[in-house]
């Protein structure tokens, strides 16, 4: 299905399950629930910030993407969906140039980054963040050093204001206070989040998410989703999410996509999606198993629709 | 017998894609040596990492080493009535073989699989991918310093193992033959040529070119699994160990004629 383009009113669920009073999060922290900030409508009516056309992506003589086009504007939360092997982080990966399609274009602000060597691709990707699935800091820096590395070498910026910037992106993602931990000494959502203060050093228009809320526990799902929302609400920064977790995905996302079968699915709200009855759409949305032993999964699927 | 062909075909065209990937890479590495793209922090690092904490094993390696060769020569040189010459027989063939060869054997174990094995889990845990995403080219910051590193500490340790290789050989050949210090030192200046020096530390350079370029090669290119970390690794010292002796002997035909 293609991506028509077409306004869409602004899509908020409320769908975050509300911790349990005096609950902790993860790293033993108290849980101090906030109302997530008040997102302003998308607008959908002059460029789009990034346009994925045609695009095909063959590995090992395998298809894993065909025929996948959607746009993404400015400031939009934009979440991508499917089940495991889809090739959604295949997906993410040629968004920012690490790979390129054997078919198609990707343009970033009207520019084909698909036709750009390494060091045009260098100069795109200033403009560009990336959260890794396993947050892939460099375990021999500190979390300050971890931050504050893509502007190691600016001279136009002095030591003093690199040090308010670490200071102020870890307040932000509420890791004040670990800038001289390791990576190897802090927990997976912390982790996460230093990701997150390190992908938002440069001020990026686009943020790209490779499951930000996989391996960690449904609180910390929740908190590094919702802090995914506030940094791109508070910076009018674009993020793009892969993530498997329907609920997070569907809470947060101005629209949605879903892979399945190599392409497209389904591009639309996260109420589109709720009521959407294409059967893999639907299925994924409420958690709903295939073939004959997965009875248990229907009650699942309606505590989820309970909740979102 | 078809099959044979096959396969021995397969590995010719593995092995001359194995060095099309080390001459890529080395290309790469010399670009942006030439456009003075150098990390100085990182390159700090490595330079600390190849050289003062492999000084220790080259030191212990390079002191024994000597002090073997020197026992043998000691030996022979009694037998033949040239005792004057047994200084400068070990001060020559550290300077010329055993120091450079030595040196870079033991920093291949050392630093070369300690290159692969960083850089692998790097590769492995997609830091190599994140270094990418901020604009950063990993040969620029990974692979360029340790390249430095290897060209200006390997012929650094070689020299310093030339001179304790030299020192263990006086203690052994005094303690078999009873030979003073001036006569073992005494042989050396009029007959040890500074070029022979020069030439093993012309071998030391690219013996540390070799460490740095395979230990890097097989750390970047290592599959994204745990296990191939350890086989990257465990490679690396193999294909230097063979190709700092195949260059040995390129080497010393050239640089001996």
């Amino acid at each position: 299905m293609r991506d028509d383009g077409r306004a869409v009113a602004e899509a908020e669920a409320t769908s975050e399950p509300a911790p349990e009073p005096g609950a902790t999060d993860a790293d033993g922290e108290p849980f101090s629930p906030q109302a997530l900030p008040e997102r302003q409508p998308i607008d959908r009516t002059g460029e789009p910030l990034l346009s994925i056309e045609n695009v095909k992506q063959v590995i090992d003589g395998n298809v894993i993407l065909k025929d996948i086009s959607f746009n993404i504007w400015p400031g939009e939360i934009f979440g991508i969906m499917g089940m495991s092997g889809s090739g959604k982080t295949t997906l993410l990966r040629l968004l920012i140039g690490l790979d390129k399609p054997d078919e198609g274009s990707v343009r970033f602000k009207d520019e084909d980054i698909t036709q750009l060597d390494e060091d045009g691709l260098n100069r795109v990707r200033k403009s560009m963040g990336m959260c890794f699935q396993y947050s892939a800091l460099f375990d021999s820096m500190t979390v300050a050093e971890n931050v504050a590395f893509v502007q190691r070498n600016r001279r136009d910026v002095s030591e003093e204001e690199k040090r308010e910037r670490v200071a102020e992106l870890l307040e932000m993602v509420e890791m004040s206070g670990n800038e001289d931990r390791m990576p190897a000494d802090l927990s997976g959502g912390m982790r996460k989040r230093v990701s997150i203060a390190r992908a938002l050093m440069e001020e990026p228009e686009l943020v790209l998410y490779d499951e930000p809320s996989s391996g960690l526990d449904p609180v910390m799902a929740c908190n590094i989703t919702g802090l995914i929302k506030k940094v791109s609400t508070d910076t009018g920064s674009t993020a793009v999410l892969v993530s498997h977790d329907v609920p997070n995905l569907l809470g947060i996302c101005d629209r949605m996509m879903m892979l399945h079968n190599k392409t497209v699915q389904l591009i639309g709200t996260p109420e589109e999606m709720r009521e959407s009855d294409i059967p893999v759409v639907h299925r994924f949305i409420h958690g709903l198993g295939t073939g004959e032993m997965t009875e248990h999964c229907s009650a699942d699927a309606e505590v989820m629709d309970s909740v979102g | 017998m078809q099959s044979a062909i096959a396969v021995l075909g397969a590995q010719v065209l593995r092995g001359l894609a194995y060095f099309g990937e080390l001459s890529e890479l080395h290309l790469r590495t010399l670009v942006h040596l030439t456009r003075g793209n150098i990390e100085y922090r990182p390159t700090v690092e490595q330079m600390s990492s190849v050289g003062v904490s492999s000084l220790p094993i080259v030191a212990v390696t390079m002191l024994f080493s000597g002090m073997v060769f020197s026992y043998h020569v000691a030996d022979q040189a009694m037998l033949l009535g040239a005792t004057g010459y047994v200084g400068w027989a070990v001060a020559e063939t550290m300077a010329r073989e055993l120091g450079p060869a030595l040196t870079a054997i033991v920093v291949a174990a050392r630093a070369g699989s300690a290159m692969a094995a960083e850089l692998g889990t790097m590769k492995v845990t997609e830091q190599i991918d994140a270094l990418r995403t901020m604009a950063t080219d990993p040969v620029k910051y990974l692979v360029v310093p340790r390249y430095i590193a290897g060209m200006a500490m390997v012929p650094l340790l070689a020299l310093i193992g030339d001179v304790i290789g030299v020192a263990g050989g006086f203690v052994m050949a005094n303690a078999t033959i009873d030979m003073t210090a001036n006569a073992y030192f005494g042989s050396i200046p009029g007959n040890l040529e500074i070029w022979t020096v020069a030439a093993g530390v012309i071998k030391g350079l690219f013996f540390g070119i070799i460490i740095a370029i395979i230990g890097c090669h097989q750390g970047l290119y290592t599959e994204k699994a745990s296990e191939e970390v350890g086989r990257a690794t465990t490679r690396s010292v193999v294909y230097c160990i063979m190709l700092i002796y195949a260059a040995n002997l390129a080497l010393t035909v050239l640089l001996f004629p």
